[in-house]
């Protein structure tokens, strides 16, 4: 079967290679910062109210039947996750066929069970692609590429930007990280990764004055000088973007001596979650006039529940729920909710069968929602019939997650999905925005 | 690997040199601490009394803390919470030789067996 | 051992050929060593790098100034982020820095985290140990050492629960990279059963074997039938047809940038093979091997952050007095003993990122502007009197001669001559530009290569 036939390639030289490709355009343009930043300005401000598309992965394969348990089957759950058993199940908000995992209540407004009950999410169980690969590395890359398939190359929305995307601003694709997402990995356009927007300058210590701005020229001449091969042109092409990244935020920065946060949030984010503290920034940054297109985030908790999952699971989904619920909340009181989508997706699902470790193996038929106050609310996909697995005692794939992708572009960023997905034509679409 | 393990604590033994220039200070001792679900492990089971720096990490999924209960009824004040992936650095004068404990004191860990020996010398 | 390259046509041996095989095989080389090592000759100088100076430590002496922070030694398993410093001291020291790199090359492939520190700590001395020895000795290790164990639950997982984890991540990470089915996983899986944790109170954890623990039963792995244990398990897949090509492939891209042809592959996996999975055989084709030495005048690999860190202070000579380097590894991206999955880290390109390059010109202030800096040029660096070239050559000097392309160092001369304005030159600004000058040879585009 062609979906265990694994190449030789791993996902660090998946990776690796993917980053890299054609920026021979940008690198040989040798540009003042000055005019540079003039550009990505100008380029910022002509994205005015467009769409922002915000993607939160959840690493590991998150489960299913833990996160939506389906309250038709529980005795069939009962009997599988002998190991494991689901407990008591609270009730989806308005749903008599799905419960829901207690932890999704945690959060201001009903954390993510009340943005469901106030229709701003749209849950996506069963997605995944067939024939599942139950290797976190491969799935995890095909999901990142928008595509099945072991070739390196820019991820889905790294080639939405290199097609629409400006030519000078990094931030229109934004990893909230230290390391950039292989999802917005560009063959060309600008990127950027973010740890914190205060600490975001390109400093030359022991400079200042007249002798700090020499010190900026000369960076800029010495990250436009022509370079050929991969790592040449990333090393010259970053350092040009990471003093532009600089000079964008330079006028957010806080200071707290003066009590001065530019990018300061009206809403109570949990304490103690770098996660939370990360989407906080991000809200922060979506709402000013920096052409912000699309971002993503990597979640923090074990998704990849092999033993222990009970716990594991339920401080994951808790810290999710808190976290999500307050940056939905920090949109809406921004007023940029409108123009704000937030896709969670993770590789794949688990086993229905949980192993004697208390927790579950790879499987597939995950789960993903879309999540805004124009996201299509309630549950888009079919939930895979617990009494009908395949051959492998997984879930039943119900939504091809190139169907999700497709109908993302289409409905969402407006665009030819066909220019993105090579299988676009194939993949169907789903209403995921209303 | 037994080769491996000699060479490890050769090469991880301060300098006897080092040592001696910096008794006069007496700096705190190190002890390095992971607490996780209900264990401490101590990475030094001896200090001299005096100034002692608990470095705890918590490869746990729940908040753990310390409390150094020791001779003489002593009771050290309980630590901040270490949240799961946190490190904390945690002061304590134990002055008297003898054997102390190291106990968490979120509900029901002690009982579980979480905690561990100190000696003092 | 025979250790002689396979392909000897590179005629000369320069000072440039020093330095790419010092920086690819180890941490850099000082102007010193390119010069002498290119003197000595290539034969000589690969002898060297692949067996050490003889001095009779197999894993490397120490030389140079001990480590310390705020005046005290490093206390590598109390400390917290001591063991980065301790390692990073070692790359930065040693007489065997291939023997480092390897290491490090290991740590990445059997990436483990998020174990007691001793227990890093042994793990890294296992690597550092079998390195360069026999590939199915060094997995038979890591395989039964704690930490990898316990990172991958192979520890507990019994024959009425045998974990798949540890079983997937042996074919697809460590050892093969496909060609195995999902049956495979599970058979593998219950082959490696029996394995138990031991704690006891107040210490660390360890492995027993247990054999009523273990799965006798019989199972099928790539197709053979056995009552297949940890043993079998470690000669089918070390004996697999895919494993030769994937772990030679694996040492290639760390070495060389340029793509593996495939008459070199069939060339090294004969090696590989022949030597009995020998790993020194191997690494000494991959260092002879001209395409290590392609575009000598222009770098292409992008140097790991703990590379670059380790480079710097090993070429300019710098002892560790600082342990900022802790952080800033975490902010470029590689902290040691902490990969970020069982993947290892993504090399290459991926490396830079805005946020990872903005961490590597803060290595470059903390080295040499602030607070303690190790590196601070003193009052009277600069000269007011100096050219533009001896501006240029006194920063290089300063700094061990790294790298320069034809472009930049134009670009730090036109810097230079421009520096004051058309004013008189002062000493304060002359002391500027020496700081500013330094400051760009170890930060800028071209100090990220190798």
């Amino acid at each position: 079967m062609a979906c265990y036939d694994r190449s030789d390639l791993t996902r660090r030289q998946l990776v690796g290679r993917s980053i890299g490709f054609g920026l021979t355009v940008y690198a040989s343009k040798l540009l003042t910062a000055d005019a540079l930043l003039e550009s990505a300005q100008a380029q910022a401000a002509a994205a005015g109210d467009a769409p922002v598309l915000v993607s939160v992965f959840l690493p590991g394969g998150c489960d299913l039947l833990s996160a939506l348990p389906p309250v038709e089957q529980l005795g069939l759950l009962n009997d599988l996750r002998a190991t494991l058993p689901p407990g008591d199940v609270p009730g989806l908000p308005g749903e008599t066929r799905l419960g829901m995992h207690p932890a999704f209540t945690d959060g201001i407004n009903g954390g993510v069970a009340g943005l469901f009950a106030a229709g701003k999410i749209g849950f996506l169980p069963g997605i995944d692609y067939a024939p599942p690969d139950l290797s976190h590395f491969h799935s995890r890359h095909f999901w990142e590429r928008g595509m099945v398939t072991e070739e390196a190359g820019a991820g889905w929305l790294g080639r939405w930007l290199d097609r629409h995307g400006s030519g000078e601003n990094p931030l229109q694709g934004l990893t909230m990280s230290s390391n950039l997402s292989p999802v917005l990995a560009t063959a060309g356009a600008p990127v950027a990764a973010l740890n914190d927007p205060d600490d975001a300058a390109l400093q030359f210590g022991g400079t200042w004055g007249m002798g700090a701005d020499k010190a900026a020229e000369a960076w800029t001449r010495l990250a436009a000088l022509p370079r050929h091969g991969a790592g040449p042109q990333a090393a010259g092409h970053i350092a040009g973007l990471t003093q532009s990244v600089g000079t964008l935020l330079a006028p957010y920065k806080s200071d707290p001596k003066k009590g001065i946060d530019p990018l300061a949030s009206s809403v109570a984010y949990p304490t103690g979650s770098d996660f939370a503290k990360r989407l906080s920034s991000l809200a922060g940054l979506i709402a000013q006039p920096l052409g912000i297109r699309v971002a993503t985030i990597n979640a923090p908790g074990d998704y990849d529940t092999h033993d222990n999952q009970t716990a594991d699971l339920t401080k994951a989904l808790a810290e999710l729920s808190r976290s999500l619920s307050a940056f939905q909340a920090d949109l809406e009181a921004r007023g940029v909710a409108d123009r704000v989508l937030t896709f969670v997706w993770s590789e794949f699902g688990r086993r229905p069968q949980s192993n004697r470790s208390a927790g579950t193996d790879h499987g597939a038929g995950g789960i993903a929602w879309v999540q805004g106050t124009r996201a299509a609310s309630g549950i888009l996909s079919d939930f895979p019939d617990l009494g009908a697995l395949d051959r492998e005692d997984n879930l039943a794939v119900t939504v091809d997650f190139r169907r999700v992708y497709a109908s993302l572009l289409e409905q969402w960023l407006g665009t030819d999905a066909a220019e993105i997905l090579p299988d676009a034509a194939a993949a169907g679409r789903l209403q995921v925005v209303r | 690997m037994i080769i491996g393990s000699l060479l490890a604590t050769m090469a991880l033994a301060p300098s006897p040199a080092l040592a001696e220039r910096a008794a006069p200070h007496q700096p705190a001792t190190t002890v390095g601490v992971s607490a996780r679900e209900y264990d401490f492990a101590l990475y030094r089971a001896t200090v001299p009394a005096g100034r002692v720096t608990l470095v705890l990490h918590n490869f746990g999924e729940d908040d753990h803390d310390v409390q150094v209960r020791g001779p003489g009824g002593y009771r050290s004040a309980t630590s901040a919470d270490i949240e799961p992936e946190a490190t904390l650095r945690y002061g304590v004068r134990l002055r008297r030789p003898g054997r102390y404990l190291l106990v968490c004191t979120k509900p029901g860990h002690l009982a579980a067996g979480m905690k561990a020996t100190l000696r003092v010398r | 051992m025979r250790t002689r390259p396979m392909n000897s046509t590179v005629a000369d041996w320069t000072e440039d050929h020093v330095r790419r095989l010092f920086w690819r095989a180890g941490f850099g080389a000082t102007p010193g060593e390119a010069a002498d090592f290119a003197a000595r000759g290539r034969e000589a100088t690969l002898a060297f790098v692949l067996d050490g100076p003889g001095t009779g430590a197999p894993m490397g002496d120490l030389v140079g100034t001990v480590p310390t922070v705020k005046g005290q030694p490093l206390d590598p398993i109390n400390e917290w982020g001591h063991d980065a410093l301790w390692w990073l001291d070692r790359m930065v020291r040693t007489t065997r820095p291939l023997v480092e790199k390897m290491t490090l090359f290991w740590h990445d492939h059997f990436a483990t985290a998020s174990q007691d520190t001793p227990l890093m700590i042994r793990q890294n001395w296992l690597l550092r140990s079998r390195g360069l020895g026999d590939f199915h000795h060094l997995l038979d290790g890591v395989t039964r050492d704690p930490a990898m164990q316990l990172f991958l639950s192979l520890a507990d997982s019994t024959k009425d629960a045998p974990n798949e984890n540890y079983a997937r991540e042996l074919m697809e990470l460590f050892t093969l990279g496909g060609g195995y089915t999902e049956t495979d996983v599970r058979e593998v899986s219950r082959a490696l059963t029996g394995w138990r944790t031991k704690r006891s109170r107040g210490g660390l954890p360890s492995i027993h074997w247990q054999a009523g623990l273990h799965d006798t039963g019989s199972k099928r792995i790539f197709g053979r039938t056995g009552r297949f244990g940890t043993q079998d398990v470690m000669r089918l897949v070390t004996q697999h047809p895919r494993h030769a090509p994937f772990l030679v492939q694996q040492l290639w891209d760390f070495f060389v940038t340029e793509p593996l042809d495939p008459a070199t592959r069939a060339a090294l996996v004969r090696t590989y093979r022949g030597s009995g999975l020998q790993l020194k055989p191997v690494v000494a084709a991959i260092l002879g091997h001209d395409a290590l030495y392609a575009r000598l005048d222009a770098p292409d690999q992008v140097k790991a952050p703990v590379v670059h860190v380790a480079g710097l202070l090993r070429t300019t000579g710098t002892p560790i007095t600082i342990d900022s380097y802790t952080w800033l590894l975490n902010q470029m991206g590689q902290m040691p003993f902490a990969p970020p999955s069982v993947a290892g880290w993504d090399w290459g390109p991926s490396w830079l990122s805005t946020n990872a390059m903005r961490a590597r010109v803060t290595l470059a202030n903390t080295l040499l502007a602030w607070g303690s800096a190790p590196l601070k040029p003193p009052a009277g660096a600069g000269n007011p009197a100096w050219s533009a070239e001896q501006h240029l050559d006194a920063a290089l000097a300063a700094m061990g001669r790294p790298w320069l392309s034809g472009g930049s160092r134009a670009a730090l001369l036109g810097l230079a001559a421009g520096f004051y304005d058309g004013a008189k030159p002062r000493q304060d600004r002359a002391d500027m530009l020496q700081r500013l000058l330094r400051h760009l040879l170890i930060s800028g585009p071209d100090a990220q290569l190798c």
